[in-house]
């Protein structure tokens, strides 16, 4: 290990808020709609299982992560695959990434839109984000981890906010437990590939964890807060709303918002619209750092100026999707393609990697004998 | 390239209040409206009723109403703010009173409006009013000068009092789109004052009937939990027995405080469909007619049993009252649905099968305090 590494190392204490920031985004805001879609007042069960699933596949992405030492997944897709493969393989998670971030930015601007500036045009919102982004990202890793810890405390406590709502709830709603069947359970499953996508950035900040032994116990507690995050807002969404009101309602967890009251502040859901940037700029940070450095590696140009051309693409592109039947279009389409690279992929490479290396240790082994 | 960098975010921050296409909301220019009343006029029309709160030094009033007339009721507050020297915003509406006409001909669309915009909290009250809500807002009334304010607070004293029923936007929406039906405040205009009197009822979106204060009582305590409020029973004379020899008129009016209430629902069978209502209270007698003694053993053990039985009665005509309407407002229907598996109950479902439900009442009235006097 270099020691100009070094400097780039982070606590693996951090994974914790990492693992909550990065999947804790957009999708939060307005995920129940969906889920209860497919599974009905179960839905807070699918939530539940989801979670379970995703700490199975980050599994076996820290399992195939530790059998390369200091590689992250773009160095693995070419000794794997090899050159020209490995190099394709990348390209596709730099789409995906780039997918993301638009997906991200857009939902959240449309959310502004809805509820603070309907006037406000998409171009400058994006823009403006877009630089926080920029400036975010050449501060490198160290200044996108202390990002994710302080962002995330800032705005944990917006949990505590389910408490109002709460008082307004109708505990039949839950009831009875279990009567979706099995094909409607896993088909919300699916569609919580959404929300819950964002983990997938562990196969790049792995190389960087100071103690490597310790990151598969801070990523799960960080799954395990996200999943109980979620599990909890959907508990008190279904108790909250009758079944027909939350199948029209968007905004889900913001339209909970609007029966607190205080008496210095009428609308506490303005506040919270506005603290959500804190929650999805973490997001967008990671996913264009991500991405930047696989482009880097691939191409050999620098990580800035890869940064110019990725930001500046999303930018056109977040304004180009302007009405909201073809913002939940491409929301459908990411949520499909999600569910392969973020849970079906890394359990296929878990197996490649696995039978790879058993290869080798075959044929070491055969060579040694004679 | 950092100074670049710089000079961009700069001119973009510089240039944010001309891009964003913000529109200034200065409070002297702004009409903000705190109550708005809506009237079914003939051909389809609706009829709009605004209070705003101007902030005017000059003026002598502080509110301002307005009348204006279209086909939808956001077209209504459009042609208000025609009429308007300032603008009118909905960010502070705390009421919206409906007539009873056009609730009976259902509130669906009105509502969904509501429930659309962002700028409306969930929390608003929804009144339906049992005249014109035009005559409702813009009568003198020479006992206050701001109409607005005095119905929202007196609806919010009597919900928050528990004294009536509450109906919120988002509760109104909650009941709307499940099975169970919707019900808001009833208020009347007599001479100079606005009361708040009956309850209206919904069968989905449309207003179906009333019922009073004291089956609202009633309603209340088998929907939800309930921890104030009282209620005025009257019993005859004659079947009190031993404790009442000495009172000579024909009833007994008791009054008790509730305390503490709580209310438990069973259901007994499908087939036919009966549910069973177990209410337990704990009340305070404030106020009794006729003077009882009290310290004689059995009296309060008596009167409970009446009390009892006596409630049990009128919980039974209100539960009948709400079949005959087609009306659920306490949600058996959500309460079937929550216990039954694959029910698949659906608001028109429910409605065919709660025109044969029966219900099995059971009121245990508890009397723990007196007040002053034995």
């Amino acid at each position: 290990m270099s020691k100009t590494r070094q400097t780039y190392m982070y606590s693996s204490f951090l994974l914790i808020f990492i693992i909550h920031d990065a999947q804790v985004g957009v999708g939060l805001p307005g995920y129940q709609r969906v889920v209860y879609q497919l599974a009905g007042h179960d839905a807070w069960i699918t939530v539940l299982i989801t979670g379970i699933i995703t700490q199975l596949v980050v599994w076996m992405m820290i399992k195939t992560l530790a059998k390369f030492e200091n590689k992250d997944l773009y160095d693995i897709h070419l000794v794997v695959y090899g050159k020209f493969l490995g190099n394709v393989a990348n390209l596709i998670y730099t789409v995906y990434f780039l997918f993301a971030t638009i997906i991200v930015m857009r939902n959240y601007i449309e959310m502004i839109q809805v509820w603070l500036f309907p006037n406000a045009p998409t171009w400058v919102l994006t823009l403006l984000i877009a630089s926080i982004v920029f400036y975010g990202v050449t501060g490198g890793l160290r200044t996108i981890v202390g990002a994710c810890f302080i962002f995330v405390t800032i705005t944990i406590w917006l949990i505590f906010l389910l408490y109002f709502p709460l008082k307004y709830a109708d505990w039949t709603g839950i009831l009875p437990i279990l009567e979706t069947d099995m094909s409607h359970l896993s088909k919300g499953v699916l569609s919580m590939s959404f929300t819950m996508a964002g983990f997938e950035i562990l196969y790049f900040i792995y190389a960087y964890a100071k103690d490597k032994s310790k990151v598969q116990r801070y990523s799960q507690i960080g799954l395990m807060s996200v999943t109980f995050v979620y599990t909890v807002v959907m508990f008190v969404t279904i108790v909250f709303y009758s079944g027909g009101e939350l199948l029209k309602t968007d905004w889900a967890t913001f339209t909970m918002l609007k029966i607190i009251k205080f008496s210095f502040l009428e609308r506490f859901e303005y506040i919270g619209v506005s603290l959500w940037l804190l929650v999805i700029v973490p997001n967008l940070l990671m996913y264009s750092w991500a991405a930047t450095r696989g482009l880097k590696r691939t191409f050999a140009w620098k990580q800035k100026y890869w940064l110019y051309v990725f930001i500046g693409v999303a930018c056109i592109a977040c304004s180009l999707i302007e009405s909201r039947i073809q913002i939940n279009r491409i929301n459908n389409l990411f949520s499909k393609l999600a569910v392969y690279i973020v849970y079906v992929y890394p359990v296929v490479l878990f197996v490649i990697v696995n039978f790879h290396s058993w290869k080798q240790k075959k044929r070491s082994h055969t060579e040694v004998i004679p | 390239m950092k100074r670049f960098n710089l000079i961009f975010l700069v001119v973009l921050v510089l240039s944010l209040p001309f891009t964003l296409h913000l529109k200034a909301n200065v409070l002297e220019k702004l009409g903000m409206v705190i109550a708005s009343g809506y009237d079914k006029v003939d051909g389809n029309k609706i009829k709009g009723t605004y209070v705003l709160h101007q902030i005017d030094p000059s003026s002598k009033s502080t509110i301002l109403t307005i009348t204006s007339e279209s086909l939808t009721s956001k077209g209504a507050r459009v042609a208000a703010n025609r009429q308007s020297h300032k603008k009118v915003v909905a960010g502070q509406m705390r009421v919206v009173i409906y007539d009873y006409k056009l609730a009976q001909s259902g509130l669906s669309t009105l509502v969904d409006t509501l429930f659309r915009d962002a700028s409306v909290a969930s929390t608003i009250y929804m009144a339906v009013s049992k005249e014109s809500a035009e005559d409702l807002l813009t009568h003198k009334y020479t006992q206050f000068s701001d109409v607005g304010s005095f119905i929202v607070d007196d609806i919010q004293q009597n919900i928050l009092g528990e004294q009536m029923i509450s109906g919120t936007l988002h509760e109104f929406l909650s009941a709307l789109y499940s099975t169970a039906d919707p019900m808001v405040p009833l208020l009347q205009r007599k001479g100079d004052s606005v009361e708040l009197k009956n309850v209206a009822l919904f069968n989905g979106d449309k207003l179906v009937g009333t019922v009073g204060p004291r089956e609202a009582f009633f309603l209340k305590t088998i929907r939800d939990r309930y921890k104030s409020g009282s209620i005025e029973l009257s019993l005859a004379t004659n079947q009190l027995g031993d404790i009442a020899k000495n009172v000579k008129e024909k009833t007994v009016r008791i009054v008790i405080e509730n305390i503490a209430s709580s209310c438990t629902k069973k259901l007994i069978s499908q087939n036919p469909l009966k549910f069973q209502v177990n209410i337990k209270m704990k009340g305070v007698l404030t106020e009794s007619s006729a003077q009882l003694d009290f310290r004689q053993v059995g009296v309060i053990q008596t009167l409970q049993k009446k009390l009892d039985d006596e409630s049990e009665k009128q919980i039974q005509i209100l539960l009948k009252k709400l079949i005959s309407l087609d009306s659920d407002p306490i949600g058996f229907g959500e309460f079937f649905r929550s216990r039954v598996y694959h029910s698949n109950l659906t608001s028109d479902k429910w409605h065919d099968m709660y025109k044969s439900a029966s219900y099995d009442v059971h009121v245990d009235i508890r009397i723990v305090r007196m007040g002053q006097i034995q």
